[in-house]
C-alpha cells in the first residue's frame, strides 16, 4: 500500500488539468505529452531517479548503498521500500529493496540508503554491490509498503529479523535512536530478536549496541553450531509475554512460517506485521513450473513452448511465423522464469514482453493471457 | 521445395547453419550499446519535431518556414524509419524498456501499427516475395512479378507509382486490407473483421489529419496557412522517401519472387536463401543509411529482422562473405540505379510477359 498522503484536490482543478492533458495529447498524439516533458526536463517528468553516491561495503557481497533521489520521490516511512530500476549490459532490471536508512537520515536531505546481500547467481544483486556501482543513476519508485510502525506508538514492541530482514527493521530502530536521542526515550519498550549466520554477517551489529534503550537478542548459526529454529518456547524465553507486544517479523520464509506458528499458538495472529521478500528465480533448478494464464484463469504443466501450451489449454493467442521472427505472438509476462529458446537466456523480470512461440518456463510463470 | 541457386541441398543446409551462427552472435550482442543509439536518434528525432513546429509558427521570419519544413520532415523521417519501423520489429525489446515494446509503439503515420505488424512484421517477413500471399509485391495496385497475371489497367502503372509514393502514408494505412476488394464489395457482405480494421484505420487517419493539418493551424493564428503548408510538405517528403526506400528493397530487376510452392517444407537454409534472394541493398555515406532506417540493407534487414538495424552495415560483411564463398548473387548498387531498376521493372510489367505463365495464380 502506497503511503502518501491522499492529495485532496478542486474538482475543478482537476477536470481542467485532464481536459488540458487530452488536448496536449491530441497535440502529441501518437505519443503521450509526458514523453515530450520527460525527454526535455528529465529532472521533473518521467521516472524518479536517483544516482548511487556511495558505496559502504559490510562483508562479502553486502554493501549500503547511497542513492541521491531527485525531487520527486518525497519521504518515505521507516520500514518501507522501493522497487529499484537498473539497466545491466542494457538489460531492464528491476528488484525490490528496503530502505534501511531512517526517513530523518543524517545525510542529504534527498539521500536514503539501501542494504543489499547479493545472491550469488543472481543478475542484479552482484552488480549493485560492486565498487563500480558508484556514479550510475537508477530508477525509483515511489516509497512502498504498509511495514512501518503504527501511527501511536504501542508500550511495547518486539522485532524478530533473519538475515538481511534487517533491512526495513533498522530504518524504523534508527528512526526510534532520533527519537530517544531528542527526547530521552524512544517512547517503547524495544525488543530484537536478530539471527544471523555469524557475528560477522550481523548486519549493523556496532550500531545496535550503541542503542542503550534496545533490549537486543542476537542468535548465530556460528555460535550456536547448528541452523537456529524458533517456536513457541524458544520465542517466550525472550519475551514470555510476546503475545502482548506489537510485532513485526521480516527474514526468510521457514523463519516467518515458525514465527506465524508461534503468534497463531497464542491467538495473537493480529499483533504481527510481516514483511515477506519475494525471491526470484535462483537459475539452479531448471524443471518446469506451473504456468498460469491469469486473465482466463488456466493453468497447466507443459515444458513445450508457451504458444503451444496456451492453444493445448484451448487458448487463442495471436500467433504469426512460429519460429520468433515476425513478434505477432509477443505477450506480457506477469512474473515468473521463462527461457528465452532462440537466445538460451532465463528471464526472471516481472511484466516484460515475451515471444510465445520460442519460450518455455522454467518455473512457475504467470502469462497475460 | 525449389532451390533457386542451384545449391545441393548439403550446400544449402550449410549455408542455413551459417547464416544462423551469424543471426545467434547478432542476437548475443545486442545489448547496451543498441539502447544508447536509438535513445540518441530519438532525443534528435524529437528535438528535430519541436524545433521543426516551432519554426513554423514562427515563419514570419525569413527562412524559417524552409528550415522548419526540413526539420519537420526530417523528424517524420526518423521516428518512421529508423525508430518505429525498427522498434515495431523488435529489436530493441530485449531491454524490457516499455518505451521501445514492439507491442505498443505506435507510430507517426496514418497505419495503425497493430495491421503493420501483421501485413509487415508477419506476412511479409515470413513469405516475403512469395507471390499471393506477400502483398509487398505490388501492395495489390503494381504488377511487379511477372507470376502476376496483365490486365489493360496495368499499362499506366507507372503512373500509380508515382501516385502511390506520393500518398505512400495512406497506401500503407490500408496495406492490412485488400482495399481494391473492400470498396467493391457490398457493405453487408464485407468481412466483419475487414470492417474492424477499416474503422481502426479512420480512427487513427482522423488523429493524424486532426493534429498536422487541424490543431497545428489553428494554433498559429495569423500562420495558420504556412503550419498547414509546412506539415502537408513534411508528410509528402517523408512519403516519397520511404516509398523510394521501399521501392528498392524489392523491386529491382534482380530481387526474385517465388511460387507459393516454394513454402512446402522450406527449412533454415532456403528461408534464408529467399530473404537474400529477395531483397535488394543500396549504398551510401552513414547518413543515408540511417535516414533509410537501414532499410539499405534490406538483405540484412530480411535476415535478421531482429537485431538492432544500426547493425546490418557490420553485418552485411559477414553476409557477403557468405554469399560469395556459396556463389550467391548479393544485390547492391546505388540509391539511384536501384530505384531506376525498380521503376525499369514496373514499366516492363506494365505490359504484358513475354512468357506469361499459363496458370498463373489467380491474385
Amino acid at each position: 500500500m502506497d503511503s502518501l498522503e491522499p492529495v485532496i484536490a478542486d474538482p475543478f482543478v482537476v477536470s481542467l488539468r485532464t481536459a488540458l492533458g487530452r488536448a496536449l495529447g491530441w497535440l502529441t498524439y501518437p505519443r503521450k505529452p509526458e514523453e515530450y516533458l520527460a525527454a526535455l526536463a528529465p529532472r521533473h517528468f518521467g521516472p524518479i531517479r536517483a544516482e548511487v553516491v556511495a558505496l559502504e561495503p559490510h562483508f562479502d557481497g553486502c554493501a549500503t548503498l547511497v542513492l541521491r533521489t531527485d525531487r520527486r520521490f518525497g519521504k518515505h516511512r521507516a520500514g518501507q521500500f522501493v522497487s529499484l530500476t537498473i539497466e545491466i549490459d542494457g538489460v531492464r532490471r528491476t528488484r525490490c529493496f528496503s530502505i534501511s536508512s531512517a526517513p530523518e537520515g543524517t545525510r542529504g536531505p534527498r539521500d536514503i540508503e539501501l542494504t543489499i546481500k547479493s545472491t550469488a547467481r543472481g543478475a542484479v544483486t552482484p552488480r549493485l554491490v560492486d565498487p563500480s556501482i558508484v556514479g550510475t543513476t537508477v530508477e525509483l519508485s515511489p516509497p512502498m509498503g504498509s511495514f512501518v510502525l503504527d501511527a501511536e506508538l504501542p508500550p511495547r514492541l518486539l522485532f524478530i529479523t533473519g538475515g538481511s530482514g534487517i533491512t526495513p527493521v533498522i530504518s524504523m530502530l534508527r528512526s526510534l535512536d532520533r527519537k530517544a536521542i531528542r527526547e530521552g526515550a524512544p517512547g517503547a519498550k524495544v525488543t530484537l530478536l536478530h539471527f544471523a549466520r555469524s557475528e560477522r554477517e550481523a548486519l549493523f551489529l556496532e550500531e545496535l549496541r550503541q542503542m542503550p534503550w534496545l533490549d537486543l537478542h542476537l542468535v548465530t548459526e556460528e555460535a550456536l553450531g547448528r541452523a537456529p529454529s524458533l517456536d513457541e518456547a524458544s520465542l517466550a524465553a525472550v519475551v514470555a509475554d510476546f503475545e502482548d507486544t506489537r510485532a513485526y517479523a521480516c527474514g526468510p520464509a521457514p523463519l516467518l512460517r515458525a514465527i506465524e506458528r508461534a503468534f497463531a499458538s497464542r491467538r495473537a495472529s493480529d499483533a504481527l506485521t510481516i514483511e515477506r521478500f519475494q525471491s526470484a528465480f535462483d537459475g539452479r533448478s531448471e524443471g518446469t513450473g506451473t504456468v498460469r494464464f491469469a486473465r482466463s484463469n488456466k493453468t497447466a504443466n507443459d515444458s513445450r513452448t508457451l504458444l503451444v501450451v496456451a492453444e493445448e489449454q484451448g487458448l487463442e493467442p495471436k500467433s504469426g511465423c512460429r519460429m520468433g521472427i515476425c513478434g505477432t505472438c509477443h505477450c506480457k509476462k506477469l512474473s515468473g522464469a521463462t527461457r528465452d529458446l532462440r537466445t538460451g537466456e532465463v528471464s526472471t523480470e516481472a511484466n516484460v514482453d515475451i515471444a510465445l512461440c520460442s519460450t518455455v518456463a522454467i518455473g512457475d510463470v504467470s502469462i497475460d493471457l | 521445395m525449389k532451390n533457386d541457386c542451384q545449391l545441393n541441398p548439403a550446400q544449402l543446409e550449410a549455408f542455413g547453419d551459417e547464416m544462423y551462427a551469424i543471426h545467434q552472435r547478432a542476437r548475443a550482442a545486442r545489448g547496451a550499446e543498441d539502447l544508447a543509439y536509438i535513445r540518441g536518434v530519438m532525443r534528435t528525432q524529437l528535438r528535430c519535431e519541436v524545433g521543426g513546429r516551432a519554426l513554423l509558427f514562427a515563419s514570419f521570419i525569413p527562412g524559417a518556414w524552409v528550415a522548419g519544413t526540413a526539420l519537420l520532415s526530417l523528424s517524420k523521417i526518423l521516428e518512421n524509419m529508423e525508430i518505429g519501423h525498427n522498434v515495431m520489429h523488435g529489436q530493441y525489446e530485449f531491454s524490457g524498456d516499455p518505451a521501445l515494446s514492439s507491442r505498443s509503439y505506435e507510430w507517426d503515420t496514418t497505419c495503425p501499427s497493430e495491421q503493420w505488424r501483421h501485413s509487415h512484421n508477419y506476412l511479409h517477413h515470413t513469405f516475403t516475395n512469395v507471390s499471393g500471399v506477400d502483398h509487398d509485391l505490388g501492395y495489390r495496385v503494381l504488377r511487379v512479378d511477372d507470376k502476376q497475371p496483365w490486365r489493360w489497367h496495368r499499362v499506366p502503372q507507372l503512373a500509380y507509382t508515382a501516385g502511390l509514393a506520393a500518398l505512400f502514408q495512406w497506401g500503407i494505412a490500408g496495406h492490412d486490407v485488400d482495399m481494391p476488394k473492400y470498396v467493391t464489395t457490398p457493405s453487408a457482405e464485407r468481412d466483419p473483421e475487414d470492417v474492424r480494421r477499416v474503422r481502426e484505420i479512420k480512427s487513427k487517419a482522423w488523429r493524424q489529419v486532426r493534429k498536422d493539418y487541424l490543431l497545428f493551424p489553428l494554433l498559429a493564428g495569423p500562420n495558420a496557412v504556412a503550419v498547414f503548408a509546412g506539415n502537408l510538405v513534411a508528410n509528402l517528403a517523408r512519403n516519397l522517401w520511404s516509398a523510394a526506400v521501399i521501392y528498392c528493397g524489392h523491386f529491382p530487376e534482380q530481387a526474385q519472387t517465388f511460387a507459393p510452392e516454394t513454402l512446402e517444407g522450406e527449412g533454415r537454409g532456403h528461408f534464408y536463401l529467399r530473404q537474400l534472394l529477395g531483397s535488394a541493398n543500396f549504398e551510401g555515406p552513414r547518413w543515408l543509411h540511417v535516414l533509410s532506417g537501414h532499410l539499405s540493407h534490406q538483405i540484412e534487414h530480411h535476415l535478421f529482422p531482429d537485431v538492432p538495424a544500426w547493425r546490418y552495415p557490420a553485418l552485411s560483411k559477414e553476409v557477403r562473405a557468405v554469399c560469395e564463398k556459396y556463389g550467391l548473387p548479393y544485390n547492391t548498387g546505388t540509391l539511384s540505379s536501384q530505384l531506376f531498376s525498380a521503376l525499369r521493372r514496373i514499366g516492363r510489367l506494365s505490359l504484358p510477359s513475354v512468357s506469361e505463365p499459363a496458370l498463373a495464380p489467380a491474385l
